[in-house]
């Protein structure tokens, strides 16, 4: 009825509503068929194209962390300005250029990572930008050749660099422009999760507008993607504290020994 | 003069430079013509819809730097319990999926017409949201339309200006605070020389934060209301946001078929355009005049 509101129910209505939204939603999450499938094509989705923009973007990331020529400065800010990569423009763009790939799990993997290969090469940068100044002059004097400084600069920074690669397969679980665009929403083959939301809605159409029917649906969806999500940010969490008590470790190794040391030599050992 | 829609109709597998320049300038053809297309019974207008999508962008980052940088400093420099975890927290909520900040919206306003009845549109607050926090969006306050959709995207900026903000402030070396307030700097002083000292990352945050609220898609794609009510709403003049964004332009513009419509790909080279644009303006920002010549930092 539109134009005239419904005298809200009685008391606690809406937390009622919101409980009863997700009850059903997570009864829907036990009955959907499709749920495994979605899950598993958005996992394997991410895992590819992060793992993919990690091969294609580590040694970029490592000449731009290294190197302090203005080249890599701009290249760096380039990065940087990347990170906002409009999606849906891109999976035009890339269905333009490869008409092939349309509707298929490669062209979403090609497209998915476009957008994270920005992600690990500025966050990976930045990450080897903050190493201790000297460290890979002092491998370098050591004696060590190029392969393995770039080596030791990834395992040095690792903290960051595994920061950069969570954030990619987050962007990866969470992004609908490209995934729709490229894989074109066959449900069968090409949906994701987050794609599969969108598809929620259009199956429907808004015509009854957004009614019983389509909300439960979306949100089961939606709690799928915020638990993968969570599993995410709980591994960059327990990453991240790792990182701090390592380096609260090193520094009481530091302040007990009495000579003058240099600080990562113990690291370089390994 | 090349044919509007050939891509992929002569085969797949074949990619062809002339097809690629064909498209593109289809799409670029399609923005030529100008406003006020009819096309699959959709009125085309692309100056609005440029307008209307820097719009919301400005609008929900103004909100993500209106309340993502007072908090930022605050997580980034206050000495309180629980900092930690409100970073953390803050942290997880960086890449929080669009679709998902859609999905929330739908069910906290009841939906368009949702199972409550209690909205009519989505385009102005009127769910359960507002009978929870006891004010309507449309007090004066929030005049310049606050929809839904602006709010979803603010939802978006506004961890990204945060957390990016408190990590910044948390860089600038303590000991330069340190001496600010032993020459008596107040507390808030000592606050604004941080963010002064850290402002090419509060603005990396700003430009990151700007880059997703006018690309991002799966908000305003749940948030939109119908494609009527929308045509209606844009003959009256008012405001159609799902129209209005770009993304969701390009997104609704193509019916699912192989040949890209051209007006898909004129959506798609504006919204590219209008990204790069953007983000060089605010890059020069951020780099301002000085380091512009001795290059970028981080």
């Amino acid at each position: 009825m539109p134009g005239r509101a419904r005298a809200p129910p009685g008391k606690g209505w809406f937390l009622r509503y919101v409980v009863e939204q997700i009850i059903l939603a997570i009864r829907l999450l036990h009955y959907d068929p499709d749920l495994h499938a979605l899950t598993g094509r958005t996992i394997h989705l991410a895992f590819e194209s992060a793992g993919l923009a990690v091969l294609i973007g580590a040694v970029p990331a490592y000449l731009i962390g290294v190197r302090t020529t203005r080249s890599s400065r701009w290249a760096l800010v380039l990065a940087n300005t990347g990170l906002g990569l409009p999606a849906v423009a891109v999976g035009i763009f890339l269905v333009l250029l490869t008409p092939e790939w349309y509707g298929t799990f490669t062209g979403m993997v090609a497209g998915q990572t476009v957008l994270s290969l920005p992600v690990i090469i500025a966050l990976g940068a930045a990450a080897i930008r903050e190493l201790p100044d000297g460290l890979l002059e002092q491998a370098r004097a050591y004696g060590a050749t190029e392969p393995r400084i770039a080596l030791l600069a990834l395992v040095e920074a690792r903290i960051g660099v595994l920061t950069a690669v969570i954030i990619a397969l987050g962007s990866a679980i969470a992004e609908v422009g490209a995934v729709t665009i490229i894989g074109g929403n066959f449900e069968q083959n090409t949906a994701t999760l987050a794609s599969e939301i969108l598809n929620d809605v259009i199956g429907h159409g808004f015509v009854g507008g957004l009614g019983e029917s389509v909300v439960p649906p979306m949100v089961e969806h939606a709690l799928v993607v915020v638990g993968l999500m969570l599993v995410l940010a709980a591994i960059l969490t327990i990453v991240q504290q790792w990182g701090h008590l390592q380096r609260r470790q090193q520094r009481r190794l530091a302040a007990a020994i009495p000579f003058e040391r240099p600080a990562r030599v113990a690291s370089m050992e390994q | 003069m090349m044919s509007v829609a050939v891509v992929g109709q002569t085969g797949f597998g074949h990619i062809v430079p002339g097809q690629l320049w064909g498209a593109l300038k289809s799409g670029y053809q399609t923005i030529e013509q100008g406003n006020d297309q009819v096309i699959n019974g959709q009125i085309i207008d692309f100056q609005y819809t440029m307008i209307t999508t820097l719009r919301l962008a400005f609008e929900a980052t103004g909100i993500g730097v209106l309340f993502g940088i007072p908090l930022g400093c605050l997580l980034g420099l206050g000495r309180f319990r629980g900092r930690r975890g409100l970073l953390a927290v803050g942290n997880g909520l960086m890449r929080v999926p669009p679709v998902v900040v859609g999905v929330f919206i739908v069910v906290m306003t009841g939906g368009q017409e949702g199972t409550l009845g209690r909205s009519k549109k989505l385009h102005s607050f009127s769910g359960p949201l507002v009978h929870v926090i006891g004010a309507s969006f449309s007090t004066p306050l929030f005049t310049f339309s606050v929809s839904p959709i602006v709010f979803a995207q603010a939802m978006l900026a506004l961890p990204i200006i945060l957390t990016l903000t408190a990590t910044a402030v948390q860089r600038v070396p303590v000991p330069l605070l340190d001496q600010a307030q032993a020459f008596g700097a107040r507390r808030w002083r000592r606050n604004l020389l941080a963010l002064r000292e850290g402002r090419t990352a509060v603005l990396a945050g700003v430009i990151v934060a700007f880059g997703i609220t006018i690309s991002a898609v799966g908000a305003i794609y749940l948030l939109g209301g119908d494609q009527g009510g929308c045509a209606a709403n844009f003959t009256d003049g008012q405001s159609c946001a799902r129209q209005g964004s770009l993304s969701y332009g390009a997104l609704s513009a193509w019916n699912g078929n192989l040949p890209m419509t051209p007006v898909a790909i004129a959506y798609a080279e504006l919204l590219m355009g209008m990204f790069l644009v953007t983000a060089a303006a605010l890059t020069f920002l951020q780099q301002g005049r000085s380091s512009w010549v001795a290059g970028g930092q981080t």
